[in-house]
């Protein structure tokens, strides 16, 4: 029988088992990997309630700080070296602080959006994908990611740049007329 | 304000994170500026479409099921750890504190965690087997975890032990290897009405269970599972008491979660649960016919057409 502790984790946590397993797949981008990420991620998370307290913006920001953290844990240790730091990130990152979104029909953008994400580092790729997939705010992105909001910031600044000028440079090459801006 | 620093709270005010005081700033600016007014409703457009495409992917089939089995047995397999595991501040991510400490930590020190840890799961388990009474009530399952576990495994025909299609008294060594205990599976409906269609490890949790389902022959898109949990457990709906049925000759406890009939009973030190989508009754007629095995080492089985072909051929039981 399931016990108290467990129901009310259940209750708690598995509504937003969507929301995990979309964060997980588009980090991983790989079904069995995700979903194994998840279980992994529901397991941690089961062990630590008993510490749990909800707070402002309830047990998401917690399940996806475990999310994060576990598949961060799992890259490190597939590729068993130090990982960078942010400033070290935002650094190998090319200055495109001219880059705006260009004008395009963004309800027929799909599939060009989604391989501009792929082509993200998985810091940004994750600010994005809290951003845009949960509707979070910067507040509980930094809460989720456990670093302050000002980076949370410059990551996405530097994540839409990139994704601005990976659409723009799509556009060039499909020859879309536009009134970029300088 | 710089182009820069102007584009980069164009962004900021697309999403709503302005302070106020900038935010009426940049509206009177934007109300004087339309193509920069353009440029905001573009990266609310872009994190519309990447909220559709990111959207776009939901959890599996089944998976919801696979977390809670998951769960159930990790809080059986933890008691230990629930109660001994080291906590962090915050209780965020502690299993990977905990990890983090026993990689980082000096060899002497996670020797005598390491110790410590084996000596109290030792202590556990000598504890389970001497006071763990033998007349203990049995640990109470809804009814809903079988039909779960049905639909999402059962329908979506998950066959990890990989037994599909091989006769139930061969698939002795895929079920201990995958569900980490000997279970002998029974033939079902006899004379060949069903044949074994695929089987899992999943259960309802706390308890390792067998579950593989059946495929009726004239009727594939037929299929009952079976589960066979490696200790009684009592099926229970909601809470309630389940009906049984003295006059069969087990005693059978009924159940019915939405269209899934279930039926459980108890054989060997076992619990057997029968589930499709079919009404109890018939499900109790077609549970009539089983003959569950004995766990006897892969002797022969009266009535099973497989073993009698194999006496035959090789002059012994198989």
């Amino acid at each position: 029988m399931a016990s108290a502790d467990e129901k009310s984790f259940e209750a708690l946590a598995l509504p937003h088992l969507d929301t995990v397993y979309r964060v997980a797949y588009r980090l991983t981008r790989d079904e069995h990997e995700a979903e194994d990420l998840v279980q992994e991620t529901y397991l941690k998370a089961f062990k630590g309630f008993a510490d749990y307290e909800v707070r402002e913006f309830g047990i998401r920001p917690w399940l996806l700080r475990i999310l994060h953290n576990t598949f961060l844990n799992r890259i490190a240790r597939q590729k068993r070296a130090p990982r960078a730091t942010d400033q070290q990130v935002l650094e190998q990152v090319p200055d495109q602080t001219r880059a705006v979104p260009p004008k395009l029909d963004y309800e027929k953008l799909d599939a060009e959006v989604k391989a501009a994400l792929d082509q993200l580092s998985p810091e940004f790729r994750a600010v994005v994908l809290l951003w845009a997939s949960g509707e979070m705010s910067y507040q509980e992105i930094a809460e989720v990611l456990d670093v302050p909001i000002g980076t949370v910031m410059s990551r996405l600044h530097r994540a839409r740049q990139q994704l601005a000028a990976a659409l723009d440079e799509y556009a060039r090459e499909q020859r879309i007329p536009m009134k970029s801006r300088p | 304000m710089t182009p820069a620093e102007l584009r980069r709270h164009l962004a900021t005010y697309a999403d709503g994170e302005c302070e106020a005081e900038l935010r009426a700033a940049l509206e009177v600016h934007l109300a004087a500026y339309p193509e920069d007014a353009a440029e905001v409703e573009r990266w609310r457009a872009l994190r519309r479409c990447l909220g559709r495409v990111l959207n776009e992917t939901g959890a599996p089939a089944g998976l919801a099921a696979r977390v809670r089995a998951s769960l159930a047995a990790g809080a059986t397999a933890a008691g230990t750890d629930v109660a001994h595991g080291p906590r962090a501040a915050g209780g965020v991510d502690v299993p990977a504190a905990a990890e983090h400490r026993l990689q980082r930590g000096p060899a002497s020190r996670r020797a005598y965690r390491l110790g410590i840890s084996g000596l109290a799961a030792a202590a556990m388990v000598m504890l389970a087997v001497t006071l763990w009474p033998r007349g203990a009530a049995a640990t109470t399952v809804e009814a809903s975890r079988f039909a779960d576990i049905y639909r999402t495994c059962a329908l979506a025909n998950r066959d990890e032990l990989g037994v599909c299609g091989a006769p139930a008294c061969e698939c002795a060594a895929a079920v201990h290897a995958k569900c980490g205990f000997a279970c002998p599976l029974p033939d079902l409906g006899g004379g060949g009405k069903y044949r074994l269609a695929g089987g899992c490890p999943c259960g309802p949790g706390g308890v390792r269970t067998v579950h593989v389902f059946y495929a009726a022959e004239d009727e594939p898109q037929r299929v009952v599972s079976l589960f066979a949990t490696e200790r009684p457990v009592r099926l229970a709906e909601r809470g309630a008491e389940c009906a049984t049925c003295p006059r069969a000759k087990r005693c059978y406890r009924r159940a019915k979660v939405d269209s899934v009939a279930l039926v459980a009973w108890e054989e060997g030190g076992r619990t057997y649960v029968l589930c499709g989508e079919s009404e109890p009754e018939q499900l109790a007629r077609l549970a009539e016919e089983i003959t569950v095995p004995k766990a006897d080492g892969g002797a022969a089985r009266p009535g099973c057409a497989h073993c009698e072909q194999a006496e035959t051929q090789t002059g012994g039981p198989k």
